[in-house]
């Protein structure tokens, strides 16, 4: 089984935290560790124009080793005067971005992610033309905050709106699971990862309704423990060829890698 | 125990003391039938479990509770697999209580007792839970315990133990706290335990708890059919622990706690 993490970070943080993974270094050995061949990886930064640093750090890691693909980041707003978030896009993507992550501002102040269309369809539309793979972290989907501004409502918008823009959903947790299954139903374009879709049997169910081709293997590091993807998977009464492209097969696909790692 | 987990082999000799059976239809997105239990338990090696009945978790009344206990049938069809437990409703007390006693009638079926604080709203010190921690005290038996506001009844928890010392605690889920609030009292109480069955675990979680309070008191549990069986199975397996204390969570503690006729 060929593992490909979809949406890795390792970076330190002000508030220390348990099972940290601080640096790629740190990352490399937990991915030796599960037996994880590449990993889509962003590192992780807190600090005032934080995209920025966390996308220099993350394409210097990706040229220190080859199994970290770089995801860049951005917020829902760009960070410098004059400058639009296609331009920023274009910039990642040019520079070597597999895919694009959007990422909260973060302090006690902070706003939440905002995902309206009327904010992001240029960004949306420069991706599109790409093919590139928007991801959007939907552990907190369910909140009432996320639900305002970041949630399935936007995520159903924006797949009507780019139906060749690839949007995957980075660890929906499974009390999500009605919106789940409506959005990958209806919207071809939608994936999602698994590490929290952890109800019996959740993960073949949701390959039955929608497809394994869904479905993407995410270890979601550094918060969760990679064992329970795994675990997932290789445990799983799916086919073998269905385990395989969920533990990886299926995010080289969206990527348009696939090749062994150095 | 690593190799098995990346090749989707079964592990050997699991002992699982969370687990949960309820009739659902064959085609649910949900499957819940005693049936998909076992297939899954047999790909991931687990050879026995203790269950309690959904029902019995649901009954609004004394004969509902009753009817869930028919469980009995279930376990006999399986015996060389399943116990179960005795579900206790505390808003039905009285009905509870004589539920209980099963686990003295029937102790080839029934070999503990199963609470659900968040589920029934009721607090961990209740006048029901009481009564049925010194019926358990008395007996020496296994108590499940998913626990209500896990992180405001520690205090309570450590008096349940201190004043029900013969009675063996089993909090779920990691005790539904931080490994550092829960690991004092581990090591406090000999009578007090944990399951590792969870929805979600924190990177290293495991490590640092047997860090904090050793192996000796953390049993295997996956939850199913509420939670797949296969990452409960796999976070142990791919613990950074040793081959002993990873063997020990999978069966040896149960063993300690149900006793050798329960565990294979």
């Amino acid at each position: 089984m060929r593992f490909f993490d979809c949406g890795a970070m390792a970076g330190r943080h002000p508030v220390p935290r348990a099972g940290r993974v601080a640096s790629p270094e740190e990352l490399l050995r937990e991915m030796d560790r599960f037996r994880i061949e590449q990993s889509l990886f962003s590192a992780y930064r807190f600090e005032a124009e934080a995209t920025e640093a966390m996308n220099r750090a993350t394409f210097a890691a990706a040229r220190n080793s080859s199994r970290l693909v770089p995801c860049g980041v951005m917020t829902g707003a760009p960070s410098r005067i004059g400058r639009t978030l296609a331009q920023e896009a274009n910039d990642l993507i040019a520079s070597g971005a597999r895919a694009i992550r959007m990422v909260p501002s973060e302090g006690p102040s902070a706003s939440p992610l905002t995902l309206r269309r009327f904010a992001l369809d240029p960004l949306l539309d420069r991706i599109q033309r790409s093919a590139t793979p928007l991801l959007i972290d939907a552990a907190e989907f369910h909140t009432a905050q996320g639900a305002a501004t970041s949630a399935f409502e936007q995520i159903a918008a924006m797949a009507a709106g780019f139906p060749r823009l690839p949007i995957v959903l980075l660890q929906p947790k499974y009390n999500a699971q009605a919106d789940l299954i409506a959005v990958l139903r209806r919207y071809r374009n939608v994936y999602c990862t698994i590490p929290l879709l952890g109800l019996f049997r959740e993960m073949e169910s949701l390959a039955a309704i929608a497809g394994a081709d869904r479905l993407l293997f995410g270890a979601y590091l550094p918060n969760s423990d990679p064992a329970l993807p795994i675990g997932m998977i290789t445990y799983s009464k799916l086919p073998v060829r269905e385990r395989e492209m969920i533990a990886g097969g299926n995010l080289r696909r969206l990527l348009g890698v696939d090749r062994g790692a150095r | 125990m690593v190799e098995a987990v990346f090749d989707g082999k079964p592990q050997s000799g699991v002992f699982d003391v969370h687990g949960h059976i309820e009739p659902s239809p064959a085609d649910s997105v949900w499957p819940r039938r005693v049936e998909d239990l076992i297939e899954d338990m047999d790909r991931c090696g687990t050879s026995r479990i203790i269950v309690s009945h959904h029902w019995g978790l649901a009954a609004t009344t004394p004969d509902e509770l009753g009817k869930a206990h028919e469980t009995a049938a279930s376990v006999a069809a399986h015996a060389e697999r399943l116990r179960a437990y005795v579900v206790f409703q505390p808003h039905l007390p009285d009905e509870s209580m004589r539920q209980a006693q099963r686990v003295l009638d029937a102790p080839e079926s029934f070999v503990g007792i199963k609470l659900h604080g968040p589920l029934h709203q009721y607090a961990a010190d209740g006048p029901a839970y009481l009564r049925l921690f010194a019926f358990a005290n008395e007996h020496a038996l296994p108590v499940l315990f998913h626990v209500a506001a896990p992180e405001r009844s520690l205090g309570i928890l450590a008096k349940i133990c201190e004043s029900n010392p013969r009675m063996k605690l089993i909090l779920a889920h990691f005790g539904g706290v931080p490994e550092t609030a829960i690991a004092p009292l581990l090591k406090r109480y000999a009578n007090l335990f944990i399951d590792t069955c969870a929805s979600a675990h924190g990177h290293r979680q495991l490590e640092r708890m047997v860090d904090l309070a050793g192996a000796g008191q953390i049993l295997f549990g996956s939850d199913a059919t509420y939670l797949g069986m296969g990452a409960q199975v796999a976070k142990i397996a791919l613990a950074d622990l040793s081959q002993g204390d990873r063997r020990a969570i999978f069966s040896l503690n149960a063993r300690r706690v149900f006793g050798p006729k329960v565990v294979p």
